[in-house]
């Protein structure tokens, strides 16, 4: 009996000792991995961090102002196409409307020497008039967009 | 234990029962220790696991800074890691060809100089700084003993100039020297973490910053002044939402901020700043109540006192009404309110406002106003119009805050702050009456005064001029001027506060052969508040019918 006991020990022990083993090789591997990875993550992170200076390089007001310049044929915005919505009566809309409906360009912006700016906003949001100084970045609604709404 | 083990061959009674004692307490050792070692097996097992055991290490010798963003979230400054190379001595077998080597592949360096430092034997000698990729495969190629080498953060400013003066700058081991960069290293909890690193909000608007840059360098070229300095408010918050001084520098090339002239004028120079004054002048008045709108002071004649005269520049030769004298920019009716109003009070006020003290802001450096150690009756009169008290232009913009905004001084921040924070934190300084009235005449100026080039269609500016001799030598000179604009808009329900300063202006063809205020700082705001009202959500009111919105115009597009 207590051979027999003896025996089974003896190859539980040796079976222990195989999965032990096994498990520290594992974990071995999976520190290897993640070694690896947080290398990884790191050089990503890395090249992540250069991309967003080279976007914010692209992005600088004045390189935009340039391009702009160059390529779109917009003009700074007059003060007399800006409109609140929330201060737009009825007969702005429609007029607004009607014009859209018919595409005739009747006023070609010709300010074209001057400093075109796209990042400015064509026509205020409701939302950003109340509160300026905390408006989303950048120009979001299109003259179009903010007027048919 | 041999003993035990030692085989007998007749046991007696007594040593067996010995025997099986030991036998017994040997187990007994044997179990306690298994279970000692056992439990510190457990207890192993259970630690939390070192995270840096994994063989990784975080080798960069320089600090890693968190990022700065602009209010709406533009990056206004990164860390980019670049690898410096390095020399042990002690691994260097032979220095006459380490230093051919790498001089070969980077022409940058000097041999000379190199082989002085590798002889020194330290156990460090820095080669080369900021690295390329392609440069550090090259010397990897090398297979030079005794050359490695360490990654370090560099800092990278996106945006160039446009924002130096407030970004500020940091030295070659990353840490920050100038702006905010150095606010940051004096109070890390400023920095919030977030999924992509830590990274530090300002309350500046790079639109905003960059038109006031642009538009300041444009007066520059244009009225061929020395420099130009601007600064945008937020009148609520007290939030400086752009700031810029020219001549600036790129942080990026720091050795650039070393020359004295490109000090933050904003912050860092004091000034008489002239008539620009007299709006606090007129306005402790009426907050006094020394004055009203109605009042009038006789303005025909010049003052003597002492061995001084104060005269106007364009005189009426009349009496003048408060408006007149602030529209016409009196300096004869301001010494007389001023004089109405007594030295001591006067003071009070400007302290109030914050014209005798040194502004404290995030950015260090500020400069003191130099204050005149005795206020006599001619102190009075010449501060009333801005002469004989130096402020920098950051304590002037900052003091216009409570004559606009209903009477509260609220301290200026680079830092994002709230409207209904800004004027909680805030104190009462003016009635609002005050402020009212002050806001009326501001709006006078520019539709009848000396501001009328500072108009701009829809947004309804309201400022004042100033135009001051600059000391040269021991005398004021009349070719040397500082001229500025103080102002603020919308005039209705004021939002911020534009101030520009140019530093001797020039009589440009472009400014009708004038160099006063009126003819170059004005309009150099009015070009300013036109471009950034949009950026800044102010919306336009036009006064008749006819100027409307018009459709048409939309169709266009």
């Amino acid at each position: 009996m207590l051979r027999f006991f003896n025996i089974c020990l003896s190859l539980a022990l040796v079976v222990l000792a195989y999965v032990i083993y096994q498990v520290k090789y594992d974990t071995r591997s999976l520190d290897v991995d993640i070694a690896s990875l947080s290398k990884d993550i790191e050089a990503e992170r890395d090249s992540v961090a250069v991309l967003r200076a080279e976007w914010s390089l692209l992005n600088r007001p004045e390189r935009i102002e340039r391009l702009a310049e160059k390529y779109l044929d917009l003009a700074p915005p007059k003060p007399q196409q800006m409109l609140a919505l929330e201060t737009a009566s009825p007969g702005d809309l429609d007029r607004a409307s009607a014009a859209l409906a018919q595409p005739s360009p009747p006023v070609v912006p010709t300010v074209a020497k001057a400093p075109v700016k796209p990042a400015a906003k064509p026509v205020q949001a409701p939302s950003i008039a109340q509160k300026p100084a905390k408006s989303v970045k950048a120009a979001k609604p299109a003259p179009v967009q903010a007027a048919a709404q | 234990m041999s003993e035990t083990a030692k085989p007998d061959a007749v046991p007696d009674s007594a040593n067996f029962a010995k025997g099986r004692k030991r036998f017994r307490l040997i187990c007994l050792a044997l179990a306690l220790s298994f279970v000692i070692i056992g439990g510190r097996l457990v207890e192993l097992g259970f630690a939390a696991t070192d995270p840096g055991s994994g063989g990784l290490h975080d080798i960069s010798s320089t600090v890693h800074r968190p990022d700065i963003f602009d209010r709406k979230g533009t990056l206004l400054a990164t860390d980019i890691k670049s690898a410096t190379l390095y020399a042990d001595p002690a691994r260097v077998i032979d220095v006459d060809e380490l230093v051919e080597q790498v001089t070969g592949v980077l022409p940058g360096v000097d041999a000379a100089e190199l082989r002085e430092k590798l002889k020194q034997g330290r156990r460090f000698v820095s080669i080369k700084r900021e690295l390329s990729p392609n440069q550090q495969a090259e010397v990897h190629e090398l297979g030079v003993p005794g050359l490695a080498f360490v990654d370090e953060y560099r800092r990278v400013y996106p945006v160039g100039s446009t924002a130096c003066h407030v970004v500020g700058h940091v030295d070659t081991d990353n840490r920050g020297l100038a702006g905010i960069e150095q606010f940051i290293d004096e109070n890390p909890q400023l920095s919030m973490a977030s999924t992509s690193g830590e990274s530090v909000t300002l309350a500046l608007d790079l639109g905003v910053q960059h038109v006031l840059h642009e538009e300041l360098a444009a007066a520059v070229n244009m009225y061929q002044a020395k420099a130009a300095a601007g600064i945008v408010i937020d009148v609520h918050s007290g939030e400086v939402v752009g700031m810029a001084s020219l001549p600036d520098y790129d942080p990026n090339h720091r050795e650039q901020a070393l020359d004295k002239d490109r000090l933050n004028r904003i912050n860092s120079g004091a000034y008489e700043m002239g008539s620009v004054f007299k709006v606090f002048t007129v306005a402790s008045a009426l907050d006094a109540g020394t004055v009203n709108l109605r009042s009038s002071y006789d303005a025909s004649s010049p003052i003597h006192v002492a061995s001084f005269t104060i005269d106007d520049f364009h005189g009426k030769k009349r009496r003048l009404t408060v408006p007149e004298i602030f529209i016409y920019s009196s300096n004869i009716g301001a010494a007389k309110m001023a004089l109405d109003l007594g030295g001591d009070r006067q003071r009070t006020y400007l302290t109030k406002l914050g014209l005798l003290s040194r502004a404290t802001t995030e950015l260090g450096g500020s400069a003191s106003p130099i204050v005149p150690a005795r206020w006599e009756k001619l102190t009075t009169m010449t501060v009333a119009f801005g002469h004989g008290l130096s402020v920098t232009p950051l304590q002037l913009a900052s003091a216009m805050v409570p004559l606009v905004n209903g009477g509260i001084a609220v301290p200026l921040t680079f830092l994002p702050r709230s409207r209904e924070e800004g004027m909680s934190v805030g104190t009462r300084v003016l009635k609002r009456e005050t402020s009212e009235a002050m806001l009326s005449l501001l709006r006078l100026n520019v539709l009848k005064g000396t501001g009328k080039r500072a108009e701009v269609e829809g947004f309804r500016v309201g400022g004042k001029t100033g135009t001051a001799e600059k000391v040269v030598g021991r005398h004021y000179s009349t070719s040397a001027l500082l001229t500025s604009f103080l102002s603020t808009f919308p005039t209705d329900a004021p939002e911020y506060v534009v101030l520009v300063m140019l530093d001797e202006p020039q009589r440009v063809a472009a400014s009708n052969h004038e160099a006063t205020a009126g003819v170059n700082a004005a309009p150099t705001v009015g070009r300013i508040i036109k471009r950034i009202a949009p950026i800044l959500g102010v919306s336009p009111k036009l006064a008749d019918d006819k100027h409307k919105f018009d459709a048409r115009l939309l169709a266009s597009y």
